[in-house]
């Protein structure tokens, strides 16, 4: 366990995926794409808690959270892929910036 | 409350409702109402009666009502009673005043009759009925002041009445004006007696005032709490009122009113002649005799004296009938005024009584005369206009009119006072009255105060010399218009209407003295007299006067020569006045029109313009008032006017400058706040642009900004 990388990297790549993922969910246009972006905030959380439970190797707290995590994520997305898809049949489209009901009258 | 109070309330207001009726709806009744008119006058003159044979010499009633409540001193409400006085004078004047007012409207039946305005005529009579009713009823100064107004409006309104003749408009204006200058005068009097006593109730001044004690220049009031007040401002009271009667009973010197007044129809003329406009001023003299102090009472006894002179004087130049007759009544009421002033009280009033009957006869017979001249003028194919007033147009009417002229001729000789006849009873008293009267006051040694009966005498000369006159040219002679007599005639047989001669008859009857005293000499005896005399209308009480017409009543008693005298020279300067006349006449019937109509000269020419005094009112009083007047329309017009305009420009700009700092700065102000709101809304608005993810930008930026907050603390 010498070889580790450094806390410091991991955080990072965390705090880049994190502003990747709100950079998708902010610019893109496409709801699912959106999605995709939150699921990538997901994942650097998952990452962060998975980083931190190096202070306490034995415990395994921080993996057990991020499985919580992915599970709740993964129903999360099923309904949120749910909606999506109810949304595209009642605009007939999942452009957000069509999807307004102020355009709709 | 007494039921006579009633009937008298009845009678004063009933004219009134014919003022009403025929005003409003005359030109729709009947006739046009004239039969109303005259039923409602006559009911007036019966219940009169029945007062009259009630009260005279047998009780007073007075009634008072609450009027209105005033604030007064501390606090205090002030409270007015108006009332009803009924004494021997106020229902003797209620039968002559109900009596003639029925009798000239009788006669105005046929005098106005076809007048377009003929329901108005009949109104104006009720309201001027009406009017002098209430001066005789109200016992109170103010109420009596009133009704004192509506009298000159009312004369105002018949003067005027041929409203489209401009000589008549202009009269009654003339008329109401001069009347105006006296009442200012009245109304000064009315205040004066106010401020001392704090009443306008004639009765109850009257005990105020009785008792009066005079002490060093003033008076102390024993029923007055005893309070001192000064002898001059009493006097100037006094003549205050007296200013009234001057206006109303034309006096010298606004007596130049009532000759205009003749310009109205002459049924009218005899009303106000006789019984209700110039009477007034009388009236009031005598409800006020306890009121007047002796230095008041010498200044009416002249004016009284110079009215009489001048009037009698101004009479001998005239040749229209009825301004004879009219300057005739100025001399007449200058008597009674004089008779007032010498404290020959009950003369004086009877002198109003009997003149009343002979003056509405002798304009009521003038109308007669009139109406035939004017109506035989129609036939009379004359190259110039003939004046149907114009005596030296008449002659011969004695053959013409017999009824009228026996009318004329008891009435004439009882102005004249010829024994025998009414005037001569009351003017005999008013004579020695005022002799008595000059003797009395002469004892301190000055015995210019026989100037008054001198100025008395020399009237009755002039009087007997104008009253013949006319009626020599009236009546005697042959005709000068040489029209034929039928065609002065009403019919062939008859001279004129019975509803003009009636009243006229009717009126010339009561100028026989038998119906005023059993004794035709002696006025004394008169039932009238008794039932006038101070004493019974004063009762207890004594005036400002004290005891002074006592003091005559016995000096005239004391040196019984006055009276006898007095009747032997009037009687010989009235057979003088009417040989004068006689003579004259005869000289004038010689004359041919041309020289008949030639301009008069000297004293006759000043007595036909009455001693110049209308020029005298118009240069010294209307002239400089029109100048006067019109330099300040000229200084309103370019001053003032111009001040306003000047004021109403500025006020513009001011206006405009504000109306520019409001628009600008108020609204400026207000603008931008709705400007600054609007600008707020809309960015607010631009961040609900219903797009998720600018929502989700900002709670982002807002989660950054917590979290750096948190750091920050």
């Amino acid at each position: 366990m010498t070889n580790t990388i450094p806390l410091t990297l991991v955080l990072l790549l965390g705090a880049v995926l994190f502003c990747l993922g709100i950079l998708a969910v902010i610019t893109k246009r496409h709801a699912i794409v959106v999605l995709m972006g939150v699921e990538l905030i997901f994942n650097a959380a998952n990452l962060n808690l998975v980083a931190f439970n190096r202070q306490q190797p034995h415990l395994l707290e921080g993996q057990i959270f991020s499985l919580f995590v992915m599970v709740i994520a993964a129903a999360e997305a099923a309904i949120a892929l749910a909606i999506v898809l109810k949304v595209y049949q009642y605009f007939q489209t999942v452009n957000l910036d069509q999807i307004n009901h102020e355009d709709e009258n | 409350m007494n039921s006579l109070v009633l009937w008298a309330l009845v009678v004063g207001v009933l004219p009134l409702f014919t003022f009403f009726i025929l005003f409003l709806g005359g030109k729709k009744l009947p006739r046009r109402g004239d039969w109303l008119a005259i039923t409602f006058t006559g009911i007036s003159f019966l219940i009169s009666l029945f007062l009259f044979l009630h009260i005279w010499q047998k009780e007073v009633v007075h009634v008072r009502f609450p009027w209105f409540e005033l604030g007064g001193a501390g606090n205090q409400l002030v409270a007015f009673t108006s009332g009803i006085y009924l004494d021997n004078l106020s229902v003797l004047m209620l039968v002559i005043v109900t009596f003639i007012s029925l009798l000239v409207q009788v006669f105005s039946v046929i005098y106005m009759h076809g007048d377009w305005r003929y329901h108005h005529y009949f109104a104006y009579l009720g309201l001027f009925t009406f009017s002098m009713l209430g001066i005789v009823l109200s016992d109170n100064l103010l109420l009596l002041f009133i009704f004192w107004e509506l009298v000159g409006f009312s004369s105002y309104l018949l003067i005027g009445f041929w409203l489209e003749k401009d000589s008549a408009t202009n009269a009654s204006k003339k008329a109401f004006l001069f009347n105006r200058v006296g009442d200012i005068g009245f109304l000064f009097g009315i205040f004066v007696l106010y401020t001392f006593f704090g009443t306008f109730d004639l009765q109850i001044l009257k005990d105020l005032v009785s008792g009066a004690i005079a002490q060093n220049n003033g008076f102390i009031f024993p029923n007055a709490d005893g309070q001192t007040l000064s002898y001059t401002l009493l006097t100037l009271a006094g003549l205050g009122i007296f200013c009234g009667c001057v206006g109303k009973s034309a006096q010298f010197p606004l007596q130049v009113w009532l000759p205009d007044a003749m310009e109205g129809p002459t049924p009218v003329s005899s009303l106000i002649h006789a019984a209700t406009m110039v009477a007034a001023g009388v009236y009031l003299l005598s409800r006020c005799f306890p009121f007047f102090t002796e230095d008041a009472l010498l200044v009416i006894a002249i004016i009284g004296a110079v009215t009489a002179l001048l009037g009698a004087i101004a009479a001998c130049g005239q040749n229209d009938i009825k301004k004879i007759l009219a300057f005739s009544t100025i001399s007449q009421l200058g008597y009674m005024v004089m008779g007032m002033g010498v404290g020959a009280h009950d003369a004086s009033l009877l002198h109003l009584v009997t003149h009343a009957f002979f003056k509405a006869s002798l304009f009521l017979n003038a109308g007669i005369v009139i109406h035939a001249v004017h109506h035989a003028v129609a036939h009379y194919e004359a190259d110039e206009f003939v004046d149907a007033q114009d005596i030296r147009n008449m002659g011969g009417l004695r053959k013409v009119l017999p009824l009228t002229f026996y009318a004329y001729i008891p009435a004439t000789a009882a102005l004249i006072g010829l024994p025998l006849f009414s005037g001569f009873l009351s003017k005999d008293a008013i004579l020695s009255g005022a002799w008595a009267w000059a003797g009395y006051k002469s004892m301190g040694g000055n015995s210019l105060y026989y100037l008054i009966p001198v100025g008395g005498f020399s009237a009755v000369l002039l009087t007997a010399y104008y009253m013949a006159r006319h009626c020599f040219y009236i009546f005697f002679g042959k005709n000068r218009l040489e029209i034929k007599p039928a065609d002065y005639r009403h019919t062939p047989t008859k001279e004129a209407s019975w509803l003009l001669l009636v009243p006229v008859l009717l009126l010339a009857l009561f100028s026989i003295a038998f119906f005023f005293s059993p004794n035709p000499f002696d006025a004394g005896s008169s039932w009238f007299f008794q039932g006038l005399s101070l004493k019974q209308l004063l009762g207890s009480t004594t005036g400002l006067t004290g005891n002074m017409v006592n003091h005559i009543t016995e000096y005239l008693h004391a040196s019984s020569f006055i009276h006898v005298l007095t009747g032997i020279i009037s009687v010989g300067l009235a057979l003088v006045g009417i040989f004068i006349a006689w003579r004259n006449y005869q000289k004038a019937s010689l004359k041919t029109n041309e020289e008949l109509f030639a301009g008069q000269t000297g004293v006759l020419k000043v007595a036909h313009q009455h001693f110049y005094l209308n020029n005298f009112f118009e240069n010294i009083f209307i002239r400089p008032f029109l100048s006067f007047s019109q330099e300040v329309a000229i200084f309103d017009k370019d001053i003032i006017d111009r001040s306003v305009n000047a004021f109403g420009k500025m006020m513009v700009i001011l206006a405009k400058v504000i109306g520019w700092i409001d628009r600008k700065l108020v609204d400026g102000l207000v603008n931008f706040i709705a400007w600054l709101a609007g600008l707020i809304g809309k960015s607010g608005r631009l961040m609900q642009n219903g797009k998720i993810q600018s929502y989700y930008i900002f709670s982002l930026f807002g989660l950054i900004l917590l979290i750096l907050y948190i750091l920050a603390f």
